[in-house]
């Protein structure tokens, strides 16, 4: 099970968190506001906590410090 | 005096009403960017129906599309369903599909509906045309929707859709409707078509 406040305090060293949970299972959401960074360091704190349970992270886009990222499970 | 909103829609179609329903396509893959994308302000997505599916001309009224894993009721606002005949040997996209369909030999290009969907319920969705579309029985069909919702929210669902290569194709975005070339997929939507 993802540590939801854990992940939230490691992305927050770097933006806003908008969104962070599960949505019935079907898929992990993280959505940012001012990221302060780049996509890889995003990858770094985030896929440690959400990867063991949706490896698949089927979506990310960062536009104008927005971050949008989608992971699901092995099989949708 | 009685109007048949069917056939005053597209008197123009010599194929009539009849009042029937086709499944063109039934799978079970899911796709979150069809038809429309949740996660983002905007989004398009596309797909092609080859003719054989279709077995002749139809005058169609209306579409069932099915959809799951919605919060429900969730809508998306500003959506619009165009469809167009497509060159017969045109079957595919191209690797890199243009939102506007200026790379695809398309022909009658209409909107078919305008319409704000609340899915209200997951599962088979029916949407009847505002503008009947008069297929030719040997074209191709392209289908378009354009979701210019303008925000996101959370609890989207998928599209159901059946594995086909080549045949769809999709693009998403916040902010401004997307604009350029999308990302073509292998996937259609599942679709039942009523004419």
């Amino acid at each position: 099970m993802v540590d939801r406040q854990a992940l939230m305090d490691a992305l927050e060293q770097h933006g806003t968190v908008v969104f962070c949970d599960d949505y019935q299972g079907l898929y992990y959401l993280i959505v940012m506001d001012n990221w302060d960074s780049d996509i890889p360091t995003f990858d770094s704190i985030a896929d440690p906590f959400v990867l063991p349970d949706y490896p698949d992270q089927g979506i990310i886009t960062l536009v104008d410090g927005v971050i949008k990222t989608q992971y699901n499970p092995a099989t949708i | 005096m009685i109007i048949n909103p069917y056939v005053f829609n597209n008197s123009s179609c010599a194929t009539p009403i009849t009042n029937a329903s086709s499944l063109i396509a039934n799978g079970t893959n899911n796709v979150f960017q069809a038809p429309a994308y949740g996660l983002y302000d905007y989004s398009w997505s596309s797909f092609i129906y080859t003719a054989g599916l279709f077995g002749g001309a139809r005058q169609i009224r209306g579409i069932e599309i099915e959809v799951g894993f919605f919060s429900t009721p969730y809508t998306f606002n500003n959506q619009t369903i165009k469809l167009a005949h497509l060159a017969p040997a045109t079957t595919t996209f191209d690797s890199t599909p243009a939102v506007d369909w200026s790379d695809m030999p398309v022909s009658d290009v209409q909107v078919v509906k305008t319409f704000n969907w609340t899915v209200s319920a997951n599962g088979i969705i029916q949407i009847l045309f505002d503008t009947n579309f008069c297929y030719n029985g040997t074209s191709n069909l392209i289908l378009g929707w354009e979701n210019r919702d303008g925000s996101w929210a959370v609890g989207y669902g998928y599209g159901k859709t059946i594995a086909s290569a080549n045949s769809g194709a999709y693009k998403y975005q916040d902010t401004t409707y997307p604009t350029g070339n999308g990302t073509r997929i292998s996937n259609r939507l599942n679709l039942r078509i009523l004419y």
